[in-house]
């Protein structure tokens, strides 16, 4: 009973790509369809590069894996995370929070950030947008709480995502498919057997013979059948050193982020464990080669960029061997997840997957494009200006979508949104706020509420904020708290 | 510097919607607003039919629904009626509202479709209450519980215009509008950066403003015959060119749906209201002469004609921009397509409500003119997709007109979307637009558009669940209109009818 001739699924590549694909694959498709993962042998150092923050997503992402908050805080180190603390960035020197929230408050069907334009002048103590965020009171204080089902709590204003290390999360996603009995071969790959255009089989070193009717490469690099990844004409070579301490009792519920676009630093604090993350961007310059390899001898280096083709025939690449952004911002892992749902919305059904990769590939041009636009929207503005030419039209578009954004806001506090974007308004108005792109005007209609009331309503809001900021408990007493409850639960379900 | 003056040609539906929403945005804030109409010239006096998202509108203006309903002898709305589009002899109605609920994250309508092909038929329409209710003539306001069958779907209204116009004139005066008769004759535009600075009428007196909503009907007085905007013609997607109209008494109840059927040159509608009921018949000159479509027209009423048929002429297609210099065309100034998805007031409202939160200042940067065109074009290309929809999807091969469409290039936009439908039951989306995947489900399966397969996921649960699932979904829908009362009877007791 199946309307698919699509039997043989093959996964390449066991890297935090692969195993997600896989788990989701195992979780959506029919038992009838078989799936194979090809451990290729290769390190993993790379999967650095998804980063360590996730979005608000990932928590009904993971579960439609199979995999429960309470698994994924007792069986790796990963915890809470409010968002990611920005400090000194760049030339400016700007510092901000860029916190996950539900959207501030329309007052009279005016966005939240007009009334602030609005009173900065004579009221420039009560301008400042962070304290009307409760997720960035939270984080300011390092402290944590699920959000609230109260409306009238301001925690129900709260969105979260997670601090996590790719190797771990690899590791649980990688348990799962171990207790599902997933069929794995580990070999790397010999050889490619395609006949007009098609990948037929694998041979690997093991000497297995693989065939398949789909295959998805999730390799660090490239089954290197198709074209290789485009590049860029703001392609940056990345190089990441990662250093892993245990922590001293303060753990914070936001990653903190100094430096700049080029050269950056993070601290993220895991359960048990301070990360801190130094990427570096490597020239590029061909008379530079040999001196980055003596002086960057330590580390790991990827190339940023993506693909505008991941699908052709029947091999899709997802993962780092379709697209590589900044773990600057949680797009690495955003976009995998996004990756992930759209394979699955497309899976193919038959062996012509022409229509099935040409929709995946629009949605997926749209959605690189879109964060690596939120990614560039950390430039200082003078860096952000048109070139003569461009070698590539996705790197002109993604340049016109800035433009317009940073131009809309500035001009009169607009958040300009295109179709289906990653980042939302409330992201949108944090970094621009953050990089001090200020609105030379505001919405008109944000005079229409009288200045005491206006003034009254703000000092609300804040107060409430921070009442329950000082209410709420450390990050780290929040995680130990909710561990021992979910485990007493847990075991009067089980002595049942 | 703040804009101090507005002033609004026009007095249609366009005008007056126009002056309702920005007086009640802007009368307080030291803005003054004139509108100007008329009587001679008059309104296209057509556009009845509605969507939900004008309950958005009414409410931001404070309208009290029943107050509204009974001023404007509206009816409720609860989709339209599709007849003899995929092939004559079908039916098949365009609800608001989605079919089911997804299962596992899986769109519903692939579970509908693995049942269909493995023999077990339904109707997509079976699947949702808003349909059923529609064609049993019942309705009933949403109920608190969004989940709940009987509660998640949305309705517009059928109304007459010319009486929402004179509704929202009274609401616009109380605003401080201030209404002048009279025809403008001349226009005057600054010489140095061709802004108009002020209309002349017919009796000799000027009305300077700083900023000018064009909403004039098709002639488009300032946004073309002074600013020469341009026009793009859409007249090979969508052909259809005349319409005409006429009034008829209403057999029996009033019913909560629009009908639309498909003719050999084109199409006709039936929008019922509270007294009477509006029809009319778009067609294409080419393949019809205006008396046969009149006859034909007037040869199909279900009651008595109330008025005398009433010609009208269009091209179909949008202004290059909408707003130029310091006039924004609003209604069918900015453009036109037929009404077959009765569009036309929401367009109207979208480019209100963009207006108001771009609203410039009198420097008119250029930021907020190119947003508003982007926000506009958008809208309108989306439209226009989803309207050439309902002629390509189809089999008729009975007339030169359908045989046209067999023939289109399609745009491409619109092509991929028929493909992947076609292909795997796959529906493309988008965020910013009027209709939504279900909309484009219930056009291409109520067209006969069934793809060739689904989505495999769907696979994974057993097919027994599946039927039982779906067979108690719409059970519960046959419920759940049994439970509601009679559309005629409910608006009625909800006070809103004027019939007794
Ligand atoms: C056949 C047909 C069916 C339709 N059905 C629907 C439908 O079901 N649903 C829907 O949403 N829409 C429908 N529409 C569209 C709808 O009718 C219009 O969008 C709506 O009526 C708005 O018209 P308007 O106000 O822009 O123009 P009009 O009604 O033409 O108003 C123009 C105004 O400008 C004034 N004017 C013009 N020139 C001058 C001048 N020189 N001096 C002073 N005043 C002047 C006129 O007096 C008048 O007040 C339909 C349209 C047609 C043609």
């Amino acid at each position: 009973m199946n309307n698919s001739n699509i039997k043989n699924i093959i996964i390449c590549g066991n890297g935090l790509a692969g195993v997600i694909t896989t788990a989701a694959l195992a979780k959506a498709l029919p038992k009838e369809t078989k799936l194979t993962l090809i451990d290729t042998l290769c390190t993993h150092e790379k999967d650095i590069f998804y980063g360590n923050v996730t979005s608000t997503s990932t928590y009904a992402f993971l579960l439609s894996l199979g995999i429960t908050e309470i698994e994924l805080l007792t069986q790796s180190n990963t915890s809470f995370s409010l968002g990611t603390h920005y400090l000194d960035w760049g030339e400016e020197k700007n510092s901000w929070y860029q916190c996950h929230h539900q959207p501030l408050p329309l007052i009279q069907g005016v966005m939240f950030h007009h009334y602030l334009n609005r009173i900065t002048a004579k009221f420039p103590e009560q301008s400042a947008i962070g304290p009307y965020i409760m997720s960035v009171c939270a984080a300011n204080k390092g402290v944590f709480a699920h959000p609230s089902k109260d409306p009238k709590n301001p925690l129900k204003n709260i969105e979260y995502g997670y601090h996590f290390h790719p190797a771990e999360l690899r590791k649980i996603i990688g348990r799962k498919l171990d207790n599902w009995d997933i069929n794995i071969e580990k070999g790397s790959i010999k050889s490619i057997e395609k006949s007009n255009g098609e990948i037929k089989s694998l041979t690997l070193s093991n000497g297995a013979n693989i065939s398949g009717d789909f295959f998805i490469d999730c390799t660090q690099g490239n089954l290197g059948i198709y074209d290789k990844r485009i590049n860029f004409g703001h392609n940056r070579t990345l190089k990441a050193v990662e250093n892993i301490s245990p922590h001293n009792e303060i753990i914070g519920s936001c990653r903190k982020v100094h430096g700049n676009i080029e050269k950056w630093k993070s601290q993220t604090f895991l359960q048990d464990k301070l990360q801190i993350l130094n990427i570096s961007e490597i020239s590029n310059k061909k008379d530079n080669d040999t001196e980055s390899r003596t002086h960057h001898s330590t580390g790991v280096t990827i190339t940023t960029g993506f693909s505008e083709n991941p699908w052709i025939n029947n091999c899709l690449r997802l993962g780092h061997s379709a697209a590589v952004l900044s773990p600057l911002t949680p797009a690495p892992i955003m976009l995998l997840q996004n990756d992930v749902k759209r394979m699955l919305e497309l899976i193919p059904i038959s062996h012509d997957m022409k229509i099935e990769a040409k929709e995946y590939n629009r949605r997926f041009t749209e959605d690189y494009i879109h964060a690596s636009t939120f990614e560039s929207a950390f430039q200082p503005a003078q860096t952000i200006i048109k070139k003569e030419s461009y070698e590539n039209k996705i790197e002109e578009l993604i340049y016109d979508k800035l433009k317009n954004k940073i131009m809309q806001f500035k001009s009169r506090g607009i958040v300009l949104q295109y179709d289906l974007e990653p980042f939302n308004n409330e992201d949108w108005i944090q970094i621009h706020l953050g990089m001090k792109r200020i609105p030379k005007r505001y919405d008109a209609l944000a005079d229409r509420l009288d200045e005491t009331q206006l003034i009254e309503t703000l000092k609300n809001i804040k107060k409430n904020n921070f009442i329950i900021s000082e209410k709420i408990p450390p990050l780290n007493k929040y995680i130990t708290g909710l561990i021992k409850y979910l485990r007493k639960q847990n075991d009067k379900v089980q002595s049942k | 510097m703040k804009i101090e003056k507005i002033c609004i040609v026009g007095g249609g539906t366009a005008g007056w919607m126009s002056a309702a929403g920005l007086s009640n945005k802007f009368s307080d804030l030291g803005i003054s607003i004139e509108l100007v109409e008329s009587d001679k010239i008059g309104t296209v006096g057509v556009g009845e039919a509605t969507l939900p998202h004008i309950r958005y509108f009414n409410n931001s203006l404070g309208i009290n629904e029943k107050d509204f309903m009974l001023a404007t002898r509206a009816t409720f709305k609860l989709g339209i009626e599709f007849c003899d589009w995929g092939k004559i002899g079908d039916q098949y109605v365009h609800p608001f509202g989605d079919y089911g609920i997804p299962i596992d994250n899986i769109e519903y309508h692939h579970f509908w479709l693995r049942l269909l092909q493995k023999g077990h038929k339904s109707r997509l329409c079976d699947h949702s209450f808003p349909v059923l209710a529609a064609e049993s003539g019942k309705f009933q306001h949403p109920q608190g519980d969004n989940n709940e069958i009987g509660s998640n779907f949305g309705y517009a209204y059928q109304f007459d215009s010319g009486l929402y116009a004179k509704f929202l004139r009274k609401y616009s005066e109380a605003r401080n509008v201030i209404r002048t008769e009279g025809r403008v004759t001349e226009v005057l535009q600054n010489h140095e950066n061709g802004n108009i600075t002020s209309i002349l009428l017919e009796d000799g007196s000027t009305i300077e403003a700083d900023i000018f909503i064009d909403c004039s009907g098709f002639r488009g007085l300032l946004i073309e015959q002074t600013l020469k905007t341009g026009y793009e013609d859409w007249s090979n997607w969508l052909p259809c060119n005349k319409a005409v109209a006429v009034q008829c008494e209403q057999e029996g109840p009033s019913l909560p749906y629009t009908r639309a059927t498909a003719r050999t040159a084109g199409w006709q509608w039936r929008i019922p209201l509270q007294h009477r009921t509006g029809n009319g018949y778009v067609y294409w000159d080419k393949y019809i002469s205006d008396d046969e479509a009149t006859h034909q027209l007037l040869s199909t009423l279900e009651g008595r004609a109330i008025t005398e048929p009433k010609q009208l002429f269009f091209k179909t297609g949008k202004r290059k921009k909408l707003w130029q210099k310091n006039v924004i065309a609003i209604g069918l100034s900015g453009g036109f397509m037929e009404p077959l998805e009765s569009t036309s007031i929401h367009l109207i409202q979208e480019g209100i409500t963009s207006l108001i939160e771009l609203f410039p200042d009198k420097s008119f940067p250029e930021s907020d003119i190119e947003e508003y065109n982007r926000r506009m074009n958008l809208n309108f290309d989306r439209v226009r997709d989803f309207l050439l929809l309902h002629y390509v999807a189809t089999q008729r091969d009975d007339s030169d007109m359908w045989n046209y469409f067999r023939n289109m290039t399609l745009p491409s936009s619109l092509k991929d979307k028929i493909t992947a439908w076609n292909n795997r039951g796959y529906l493309t989306k988008y965020e910013h637009g009027v209709f939504h995947p279900p909309s484009w489900l219930a056009v291409m399966a109520g067209q006969n558009l069934m793809p060739k397969s689904y989505d495999i996921r769907a696979n994974r649960i057993d097919y027994n669940i599946i039927k039982s699932k779906l067979d108690s979904i719409r059970n519960d829908n046959r419920i759940a209109v049994k439970n509601t009362p009679e559309h005629a009877s409910y608006l009625q007791e909800y006070g809103a009818s004027i019939v007794k």
